[in-house]
């Protein structure tokens, strides 16, 4: 090991890896892998090198304390097994985003065996001032040249073995779509560990920065007294640069502190302008001498219409129509009239009702005696007959279109078009156009997109996203069921979707003037547009279809059983006769009530209610409008509620409640008095 | 001299802004003015650093410009921000 990673933090890594390895019965499961960290850029392909390298068996969780999502899988390998993580893309060891965030302190607490930096060929200046970072860090690090391909199209050619020797660490071109490179990444990555690769990335480290930072560099370093899971010229670095969280741990930890602060002050007086500015400055010229060496350009060679696309769905005259087009036949089509028609109808019609239902309740009334018992289990609000039917038969294929249909459009580079797009529309609800996906997501799930509004930079953004995903965007389920609804009435339909956008724009412009709060600015990468890869597309389907099912079937059950108990001791009653009236207030029929409250397990569980309703024929289009509006704009459902609650505290979650209910009823009592006022029947 | 309204700043005559420059225009980046917080962040992980040649591809909805091969999108806040030669 003499020549090896010199740093002690890596020695004493190793060395509790094998002290684990001799006695396996005191460590955890996890212990026993090795990690593997993928860590880049988004658009870089990580995720589909991350299913190539872990197969179908993939888990999706929440970073412990957060609720930021990463990926874990396993890698086997000449029979060593690899806990394979997938980390949120991050652009630079200092965070913008709460993801970013995530990654790393993943990458700086978890002791990770090997770290695969996955870059984009093309764009090799702008990605390898990451890699140097990390080789700072003195992570165990392997570089991973992705999308040659696409390199090679746009004219370029890039010299991997220079850019190996320059940077001192494994370096292997891939093309992730096409399988091509990925068995010499597995070989390089299972080699790293068995071979303890020799850092020659100790020379390029040394001649980033200028003699002056790297005396201030060494000197802060040599005041650190604690351990730390990287290198402490990281930690030195990232207090150059300012780091807010690093300093503070410092400040809290470290006994030279003052010494060290001192030192920051010193060295950023020194220069005109900050240092986070210089630090990348030399970074980026560090990366370029390598560039200019290692990548040589033999023309400029995008065939023509790919580059006319790439244009049209960015510029506004046929960018817009585009996108309302991708609305069409994406969400209308595919996730409507297919997901929550066709799908619906066969697996709803064809099999719940007219074979497993009364299979089921026959079976359970042979069963169980006892028609209390039997209840529980089956008839109108039963576990298997209300409860599993509706998320098996009405969400389910609803969900599941749409996060086929938001996979295709995310792995083909669509999304941050629309993001450029609508921009301007997101800026008067106060949040910019990196909003769209949460948003974009929020009509899938909405509980998984308050989920993601962690991506938004500021407090202030992630409360307002939130505020309208609660309130005004239907998630697909609802939206799949109100779309069945208001199918046959495209009056009614359009004034739906009129009332909906009124309402989102309304209270995001009205609620960006009571929250105060500065507005980040918008500044997104627009990749190429690419076709996706089929697997990549049905593994993150499923990912998340798993995902859903997992977190809503429970909630079924839940409900039903909720609804039994309250049923058995006369409380469901007593809360729709206490409904009634508000709903009578609405022009509703006293049914629809059953409806509202079953919104509350799950905002589409109310709009299944009035699917059932309309079924049964007894609900004018009108009334169905306003019954769609107000539970469209009615309170989340208990998962998102749950979410809200984690995510922003329980003060927010409750204060955003208590103003969406009223809302929602005044919206639809208005909308019904105008209705009724100028006698329009739609 | 000339103000610049969006950042207040003074730009060097022959200088201008990112978000000031018209569609087709190419441009050095030669600083970047009020160089703090997140918006700088963002300028220096997309690679818009003094010295990279810029073209202006799009000016709305938002701003898009071709930065050696990424082409990224941003608006006139952050654009503001960027100062170029022409």
């Amino acid at each position: 090991m003499a020549n090896c990673h010199g740093s002690s933090n890596r020695k004493q890594h190793r060395h509790r890896h094998q002290g684990a390895a001799k006695a396996p019965a005191q460590v955890q499961f996890s212990d026993r892998h090795r990690r593997l960290v993928l860590v880049g850029n988004p658009n870089v392909g990580k995720s589909v090198i991350f299913n190539a390298l872990t197969g179908a068996y993939v888990t999706v969780s929440n970073y412990p304390g957060t609720t930021v999502e990463v990926t874990h899988g396993h890698l086997s390998v000449d029979n060593v097994v690899f806990d394979v993580i997938d980390t949120p893309g991050m652009y630079d060891l200092i965070p913008i985003t709460e993801e970013e965030r995530v990654t790393r302190t993943l990458l700086l607490n978890e002791r990770p065996d090997v770290v695969v930096h996955v870059v984009d060929a093309k764009n090799l200046d702008r990605m390898l001032p990451l890699t140097l970072q990390l080789i700072e860090a003195d992570l165990p690090l392997i570089l991973a040249v992705n999308m040659l391909d696409e390199a090679k199209a746009t004219g370029l050619s890039i010299n991997l073995g220079l850019l190996e020797s320059r940077l001192g660490i494994p370096v292997v071109g891939t093309i992730s779509t096409q399988n091509v490179g990925l068995d010499e990444l597995k070989q390089a990555i299972v080699q790293y560990h068995r071979s303890c690769h020799c850092a020659g990335g100790a020379s390029v480290q040394h001649s980033i920065y200028d003699p002056e930072i790297t005396a201030a560099l060494n000197q802060i370093s040599s005041l650190l007294e604690r351990d730390y899971q990287v290198s402490k010229r990281t930690i030195a670095m990232l207090l150059l640069a300012g780091d807010e969280e690093i300093t503070r741990q410092i400040g809290e930890t470290e006994a030279n502190a003052a010494e060290i602060n001192r030192l920051v002050a010193q060295t950023a007086a020194n220069y005109g302008q900050p240092l986070n500015f210089i630090l990348a400055m030399q970074r980026q010229a560090a990366v370029q001498a390598i560039v200019d060496e290692a990548v040589s350009e033999t023309g400029n060679g995008h065939a023509r219409w790919v580059h006319l696309l790439n244009q049209a769905t960015i510029n506004p005259w046929t960018g817009i129509p585009l996108l309302l087009l991708v609305l069409y036949f994406g969400l209308y089509k595919f996730v409507g009239e297919f997901g929550a028609g066709t799908i619906v109808d066969l697996i709803e019609a064809n099999m719940f009702e007219e074979r497993i239902n009364p299979w089921v309740n026959n079976f359970v009334e042979n069963l169980i005696p006892w028609p209390l018992w039997q209840n529980l289990l089956v008839h109108d609000y039963g576990i298997i007959t209300l409860g599993i039917r509706y998320a098996v038969a009405i969400i389910l294929p609803i969900v599941g279109t749409f996060f086929l249909a938001f996979s295709i459009i995310e792995d083909s580079g669509y999304l941050p078009r629309i993001a450029l797009l609508l921009d301007r529309v997101f800026k008067r609800m106060g949040l910019n156009g990196r909003a769209v996906i949460p948003m974009t997501l929020g009509f899938g799930c909405g509980t998984m997109a308050t989920m993601v509004t962690r991506t938004l930079e500021t407090r202030r953004e992630r409360l307002l996203a939130t505020i309208l995903l609660a309130l005004a965007i239907p998630c697909s389920a609802q939206l799949g069921v109100i779309l069945g609804l208001l199918s046959g009435a495209p009056r009614a339909l359009a004034l739906w979707a009129v009332l909906m956008v009124g309402v989102l724009l309304l209270v995001g412009f009205l609620a960006t003037k009571v929250i105060p709060g500065e507005q980040p600015g918008f500044c997104l990468e627009v990749p190429p547009l690419r076709l996706p890869k089929l697997s990549n597309i049905v593994s993150k389907t499923l990912t998340r279809m798993q995902w859903y099912f997992l977190e809503v079937l429970p909630l079924f059950v839940l409900a039903s059983v909720i609804i039994w108990a309250a049923d058995l001791i006369g409380l469901f009653d007593w809360l729709i006769n206490a409904i009634t009236p508000l709903v009578q207030a609405l022009g509703l029929p006293a049914e629809v009530a059953v409806a509202f409250l079953f919104g509350f397990f799950r905002r589409d569980y109310g709009a299944a209610g009035l699917y059932d309703l309309q079924q049964a024929g007894t609900l004018t289009t009108n009334q169905l409008l306003v019954a769609a509006i107000t539970l469209t704009l009615f309170v989340p459902c208990i998962a998102q509620f749950a979410m809200m609650w984690k995510e922003r505290g329980w003060k927010v979650a409750v204060g955003i409640i208590a103003f969406v209910i009223p809302f929602a009823f005044t919206v639809g009592y208005l909308l019904n008095l105008i209705l009724t006022t100028f006698g329009v029947v739609l | 001299m000339a103000v610049n309204a969006l950042t207040n700043t003074y730009t060097p005559s022959g200088h201008f802004s990112l978000a000031e420059l018209p569609v087709h225009t190419k441009a050095r980046i030669c600083s970047l003015a009020d160089p703090t917080g997140k918006d700088l962040q963002k300028l220096l992980v997309f690679g818009l650093l003094p010295g990279r040649s810029v073209e202006i591809l799009q000016r709305y909805p938002a701003i898009v410009v071709q930065v050696g091969r990424t082409t990224i999108a941003l608006d006139e806040q952050v654009a503001a921000k960027v100062i170029v030669k022409v």
